[in-house]
C-alpha cells in the first residue's frame, strides 16, 4: 500500500522488495516438528450423523518451511465419546511473521455419535465416517518457536452410507511450540 | 385395515412379523379417542397437588391412576398397584402381565405415564396411556414368548419418580427392553411446524414419530423404522441412536422421561415421542386438550408400537 505513494519508481521497488519478502520465509526455519493445542467448534452433520466438538490436539512435520504435514485429533463430546483424525498437508507462505496457510486433509470420525435413521436409510449407520476437506488459515502467524493462528477453517464433505455430509470446524485459535 | 407388507425388508423374523402386522391391525382408533377423553376427564376431576418444590404448577394423578388400573382389570388383567410412600409422595405405578409362553423370564415392558400438569394432558400424557391400554386390549391372548408387562408410572412430571421407584422394586435383569411412550399424539402437515435441539437436523414439518434409542437397542430401533415404511398405516418414523448414558450436553433432549432409568442402567430400551415441546405449543399448558390430538396421527403410532412390541415379545 505505501509503495502507491512513491510514485511509478517506488511502486517497482515495493513490488520488488514484497515479492522477495513473500518468497523467502521471515526467518529460515531450523525447527521441524510442532506439537500444537487448537480450540473451537467442530461440526460433522447429516442425515445419517452428527458430531460435534470444541477442539483438540495435533502434531505438525515441517520437511521444509514452507510446508507442513500434520495429524491432528478433536474430541467431538456434544452426543458421545466421539472423536476426529485428521491427517493433511499445508502449504505455509511467508511475510516476516504473517504465515498464512491452506491444504488439504482426509478426516475420519468415529465413536459415539448421534446416529439418524429414518425410511429411506434405515439400517444402523456405522460409526466410522470419512470426509475430505480444505483448510484455511489465513490469519496464521509465526514467530521464533511459536506459531498462532485464530479462525482456522476446515470446509468439507463427507460419504456416509454413499449419502453426503457437511464436514465443517472451525478453530478459535491454534498455539503450537516448534521444537 | 389390510396391510400390504414388505416383509423381507423389515429385519423381524416371519413368525414375529406375522405377529406384529395382525397385532397391528387390530387397533381401534374409537378406543384412544375414549382414553384419551376420560384421562382428560379423570385429571380434570381429580384433587390438585402442587410438586414438591413449590410453585404455581397442579398436578393430578389419582384419578388417571384409578381409571388405569380399571381398565386393566375390564379385560381381565389383574393389575397390580406399586404404592410407595417414600419421603411423603404417594406413587401409583400400576401394571399388568401378558405372561410369555416360552421366555417368561424375559420382559418386554411397554410404558407410559399417566400423571399431569394443569388437569390437562391430552398429549402429555393420555395419548401414551390409551395405547397402553389398546396394547392390553390387543396383546392379551396372543401368548407371546417373552412376557410383555404393560406399565402406567406414575409422577414422570415431578422427576420420573414412578419409574425410578419402580426400578428400585423390580429386578432390571429380567427386562429385555422397555418402549416408552411420552407426548405421542400432536402432529402437523404445516411448514416449519417441527424445531429439533441443536445441531440435529429432523424434518420441517412435523407429522413424523421420533423414536430414540440408547445403543443396545440400536437393532430394535433399526426394526421399528423399518417396520413404519413396510406399508400404509403406520406413522413415519424418524429414528436417533443416542449414548444414552446422560454425560454428554445432548441428552437432555432425551432423557426426558420414564426410560432414562432404565437407560441409566444399560437396559435396551426406545423413547416414543412426537417431540412434545419442539413441536406441540400447548406442551404443559392448561390447553393441552383433547381436541388439540391428532387421533390419526395417534392411530397409526399406535398400530406401530403395537405391532413392534407384539415383535419384541417374540425375541431377537
Amino acid at each position: 500500500m505505501h509503495a502507491i505513494h512513491l510514485g511509478p519508481a517506488g511502486f517497482c521497488i515495493a513490488v520488488c522488495a514484497a515479492a522477495a519478502a513473500w518468497s523467502l520465509p521471515a526467518r529460515a526455519s531450523a525447527f521441524g516438528h510442532e506439537p500444537y493445542v487448537t480450540v473451537g467448534g467442530g461440526y460433522f452433520g447429516g442425515s445419517s450423523r452428527v458430531a460435534v466438538g470444541l477442539g483438540g490436539v495435533g502434531y505438525r512435520f515441517y520437511p521444509n518451511p514452507a510446508l507442513a504435514l500434520y495429524v491432528e485429533s478433536r474430541w467431538m463430546l456434544y452426543g458421545g465419546n466421539a472423536f476426529t483424525t485428521s491427517n493433511g498437508g499445508l502449504y505455509v507462505l511467508h511475510v516476516r511473521a504473517w504465515a498464512p496457510a491452506i491444504g488439504l486433509q482426509a478426516t475420519a470420525v468415529f465413536g459415539q455419535q448421534l446416529r439418524v435413521l429414518d425410511a429411506g436409510n434405515p439400517g444402523v449407520p456405522s460409526k466410522l465416517s470419512f470426509s475430505a476437506q480444505a483448510r484455511l488459515a489465513p490469519l496464521r502467524f509465526e514467530r521464533d518457536r511459536f506459531t498462532a493462528a485464530v479462525l482456522v477453517v476446515d470446509l468439507g464433505i463427507g460419504i456416509d452410507d454413499g449419502r453426503p455430509f457437511p464436514a465443517i470446524s472451525l478453530s478459535i485459535a491454534d498455539i503450537g511450540v516448534r521444537f | 385395515m389390510p396391510f400390504v407388507p414388505f416383509a423381507a425388508a423389515t429385519g423381524y423374523p416371519d413368525a414375529a412379523l406375522d405377529r406384529a402386522y395382525a397385532a397391528a391391525g387390530s387397533v381401534d382408533p374409537a378406543r384412544l379417542r375414549a382414553h384419551v377423553g376420560a384421562m382428560h376427564d379423570a385429571h380434570q376431576r381429580d384433587v390438585l397437588e402442587r410438586p414438591a418444590w413449590g410453585g404455581s404448577m397442579t398436578h393430578t394423578h389419582h384419578l388417571s391412576a384409578a381409571y388405569v388400573r380399571d381398565q386393566l382389570a375390564s379385560p381381565g388383567y389383574t393389575p397390580v398397584v406399586g404404592h410407595s410412600d417414600d419421603d411423603g409422595l404417594d406413587v401409583d405405578n400400576i401394571y399388568a402381565d401378558i405372561r410369555g409362553s416360552s421366555r417368561p423370564d424375559e420382559q418386554v415392558l411397554l410404558t407410559a405415564h399417566h400423571d399431569a400438569w394443569w388437569q390437562s394432558g391430552a398429549d402429555d400424557n393420555a395419548s401414551g396411556v390409551s395405547i397402553v391400554l389398546e396394547a392390553a386390549r390387543i396383546l392379551r391372548d396372543t401368548h407371546p414368548a417373552r412376557t410383555i408387562r404393560l406399565v402406567a408410572f406414575d409422577r414422570e412430571e415431578e422427576g420420573l419418580i414412578g419409574a425410578n421407584r419402580y426400578l428400585a422394586a423390580h429386578a432390571v435383569e429380567h427386562v429385555a427392553m422397555i418402549v416408552n411412550m411420552d407426548c405421542v399424539g400432536f402432529a402437523s402437515d404445516e411448514a416449519d411446524s417441527q424445531r429439533a435441539p441443536f445441531g440435529l437436523g429432523l424434518r420441517s414439518v412435523g407429522n413424523f414419530i421420533l423414536v430414540v434409542a440408547d445403543e443396545p437397542a440400536a437393532d430394535a430401533l433399526s426394526r421399528i423404522v423399518r417396520l413404519s415404511a413396510s406399508g400404509p398405516g403406520f406413522a413415519s418414523a424418524v429414528g436417533i441412536i443416542t449414548p444414552g448414558d446422560s454425560h454428554y450436553p445432548v441428552d437432555s433432549s432425551f432423557l426426558r422421561s420414564d426410560h432414562a432409568p432404565f437407560w441409566r442402567r444399560g437396559v435396551p430400551g426406545l423413547f416414543l415421542t412426537d417431540t412434545a415441546n419442539f413441536r406441540n405449543t400447548r406442551y404443559h399448558t392448561p390447553s393441552d386438550t383433547p381436541d388439540t390430538v391428532n387421533f390419526a396421527f395417534l392411530e397409526q403410532f399406535a398400530r406401530l408400537v403395537v405391532g413392534a412390541v407384539a415383535g419384541y415379545a417374540e425375541g431377537d
